[in-house]
This record gives structure tokens, sequence and C-alpha cells, in this order.
């Protein structure tokens, strides 16, 4: 079993859970999508915008070799349409990127600056990692913002995947 | 087949183990009135960590042959006590589990009935992969509901514990 293979299904998942919580999101009103939830929430366009955000970020330290020392700020689409056009950016950025990837690429070293500006150097595929890793923790938290609007978020397991796309 | 080996399952799982005890060690602190406060989107912090818990307990039945039968009631545990031995007897069993496995093993067909009586089955390291991300997708959600409480939750990124780990 290589890495390559388990990463690019990995990522697979990931993007057909996020494609379920994008479709939840345009049935969504914008006044939903930005509507303050409480302390431990914030808001769905806040977590949501964060995870594609912080996938962007890793997509400009990885492929262009730009580290930012800003995080943008996660409230700054007004409307679904408008972040709905940033994610799809980003997704596409994303599969260009996987497809791409070969085993030795996967081993090789990405050296960034983390936003502090504090350098760091590790090989592509634990960044890798934790991007997805970082994607389903916060895949959690958009999940939980729609059940506080009211509305069933979709499944999004790996399981449920995995049964449509098995190895 | 399993889409994932042994050695990158062995990596997450101690990645799990440390983002659990990270989490813990914030929770064990809280009051039991904090655990049980319903948190709109959330439930309540004590019924994150319940079904995370038993979504591993009912796992691990399947795995060995048992039929789990129905979900249990995510609310029962009410104090940090109860939720304490529940998660020290789950993990128990979890680990005890992983210690078991090899490359063959989770290249092993597990079957098991779904909620209507269908039959269902996947290689054993494709269901500990959905129990792993199971386990991070709960994991925001754990710390969504600490903050809701008013409680600061841990940094549990993966590049952290790399870094912990050197």
């Amino acid at each position: 079993m290589s890495l390559l293979f388990a990463i690019r299904r990995q990522f697979a998942h990931d993007a057909w859970a996020k494609a379920r919580l994008a479709q939840a999101v345009r049935e969504l009103t914008d006044a939903e999508f930005v509507r303050e939830l409480g302390p431990g929430l914030g808001s769905l366009r806040a977590k949501f915008c964060h995870t594609v955000d912080a996938e962007h970020l890793w997509l400009q330290r990885i492929v262009e070799g730009l580290s930012a020392s800003e995080r943008p700020n996660d409230g700054r689409y007004a409307s679904r349409a408008e972040f709905l056009h940033w994610y799809e950016q980003v997704q596409a950025r994303k599969v260009a990127l996987l497809g791409s990837l070969t085993e030795e690429r996967l081993h090789a070293t990405v050296s960034y600056n983390n936003l502090s500006g504090k350098p760091f150097s590790q090989p592509l595929y634990e960044l890798l990692q934790h991007v997805m890793l970082h994607a389903a923790y916060h895949r959690g938290q958009v999940s939980a913002c729609l059940r506080a609007l009211g509305k069933q978020p979709p499944a999004t397991d790996y399981i449920d995947w995995s049964r449509e796309n098995p190895a | 087949m399993p889409a994932i080996s042994l050695e990158l399952l062995q990596q997450y799982a101690a990645y799990d183990r440390w983002a659990r005890d990270r989490q813990w060690q914030v929770t064990a602190k809280v009051e039991d009135g904090e655990l049980a406060c319903a948190l709109a989107g959330l439930d309540s912090l004590g019924v994150k960590w319940t079904h995370l818990l038993d979504a591993i307990d009912r796992w691990l039945a399947r795995i060995g042959g048992r039929n789990p039968g129905g979900m249990p009631d995510p609310w029962r545990l009410a104090t940090i006590k109860e939720l304490e031995a529940h998660k020290s007897a789950v993990l128990n069993r979890w680990e005890t589990f992983l210690a078991t496995l090899d490359e063959e093993r989770i290249a092993q067909t597990i079957e098991w009935r779904g909620p209507k009586g269908e039959s269902l089955a996947m290689p054993l390291g494709s269901i500990l992969q959905q129990l792993l991300w199971h386990g991070q997708y709960h994991r925001g959600q754990i710390s969504s509901a600490l903050r809701a409480i008013g409680k600061q939750p841990p940094a549990t990124d993966l590049l952290i514990f790399m870094r912990e780990q050197g």
C-alpha cells in the first residue's frame, strides 16, 4: 500500500465531504450563513472559511514557496456565492497539486515560515496529512453550525464514502 | 484491500491518542453541570465524549463478531467520574486491540449487520481509518463545546504532535 495511494484516497474523501457541506451551504440563506451562533461555534461562515483559507495558505507554501504572515479575515465574505467561488478556486488548486504528486515528491522537504515568521522544514506528506486532519476537525464544527441553524448536516463519514469508493 | 498501511494507521493512532489525552486534561477539570450543559448544535460536552467512546466500543464489538445492538443513550453519563470510568474501560479495550494488529490482520474483511439488518463488509484497515477520522471530526466539536462553556481548548494540530515527537 503506497503512501501516495493512501493520501490520494484521503483527499478524495475530504473533497467529497466538503462538497456535501458546500451543498448544504447553498441551501441556506445568506443571513443563516453569517449568523453568529454563540461563543463555541462562531458562525458557519467563519468555520468553513477558516478551513478553506488554511488550505490556501498551505498551497501557497507548498506550490508557490510563499509564506503568508497574516491569517485572512474569515468573516470577509458577506454572501454564500462569494464564499463558494473562493471555495471552488481553492479546491481546483488542490486537485491540481494532488494530480502532480509522486512518491518522490511526497518525501521531498518543504521549507516555509509560519504566520509568526518562524522557519520550518518538513516532508510534503506530513504537511498534507496535517491539512487533511485539520479539515476533518473543522468539518465537525461546520456540521455543528448546521445543526445550530436547525439543519440536518450531511453524512460525511469516511466509511460512507469508502463504501461507494472501495479501494 | 485496506487503503492504508499498518505503519500509517499506527501513526494516526498515536496522534489520536495524544490529541485525545490533551482534550481530556481540560475536560477532566470541568464541573459536572458544565459537562451536561445543553449546547446549541453540540448537544453537550459529555455527549460528544460519550458518542466518541461508544463508537470505538461498538466497532470493537463488530470486529469481534458481536452485534452491539442499538445506540446507547449518549446523555447517560452525567458526571466526570462516570465518563472517566467509561473512557478508561473503552480505551483499555482499544489499546489492547491495537497491539494485536499486523498487515495481514488489517487486510481481513470484517462483516456486520447494518441498522436495517443488511449485510455489510469492509477491510479492517478501512474501518480503523473510519474510527480515527470520526475521532478527529468529533475532536473539533469537543473543542467547540469546551469553548462554549468558557474553557480554552488545547491545540491538537498534527504538526504540533509531530514537532513534539521530534
